[in-house]
């Protein structure tokens, strides 16, 4: 699930998550510059898909 | 007589984003068509709703800052504008501060006037789409 955050002081208090409703046009809102997507970082305990040290070459 | 004025705080938001601090004039018609139902034998005019036939004309600030009026309008020209609401104040909506709402208000144009010495003003108008008032 897509996760925004405000920008704008027209939408709400920025800085904190966006909860759209169903008819609420996420692009409009975006290109308006009233939210954006928010950042998402795996978390610490993420598991990696590789290693970080590992190579792509077969050898 | 009881009276209802606005000074400072009336609430106009287009989806999520509130316009309000660049609105000075919200002017809507609620109108359901009414359809002429007289037969023979009748003796008076009489009607019967027809379609519902909304404007909702606002006066705007024009202002091409970042998420003010030029952003917010700029991409809804030429198309039905999914809810825009209105209320008399910022309280709670009740049956003394409805909440009224267009639904697939279309937006036709994005007038602007430019003028010397004074604010830059646009007018928009909402044709058609359904209105409902909401009490709770």
């Amino acid at each position: 699930m897509n996760k925004y955050v405000i920008t704008s002081t027209r939408v709400g208090v920025i800085g904190t998550a966006f909860v759209a409703s169903p008819s609420d046009d996420i692009d409009w809102l975006i290109a308006g510059g009233f939210i954006q997507h928010s950042d998402t970082h795996p978390s610490k305990g993420a598991k990696l898909a590789k290693k970080p040290d590992a190579t792509d070459s077969q050898e | 007589m009881a009276t209802s004025t606005y000074l400072s705080n009336p609430i106009v938001s287009i989806g999520a984003v509130d316009i309000s601090d660049q609105c000075t004039s919200a002017n809507l018609s609620q109108k359901i068509m009414a359809l002429s139902d007289n037969a023979f034998g009748s003796t008076a005019t009489s009607f019967t709703a027809g379609l519902q036939d909304n404007t909702l004309t606002l006066e705007l600030f024009w202002s091409t800052a970042s998420s003010e009026t030029y952003a917010t309008f700029k991409s809804l020209v030429g198309t039905k504008i999914a809810s825009v609401t209105i209320k008399g104040t910022s309280a709670a909506t009740s049956a003394t501060n409805p909440l009224g709402t267009l639904t697939n208000g279309y937006l036709e144009e994005l007038p602007v006037v430019y003028s010397l010495g004074e604010l830059s003003r646009c007018t928009i108008v909402l044709r058609g789409g359904s209105f409902a008032w909401t009490e709770v």
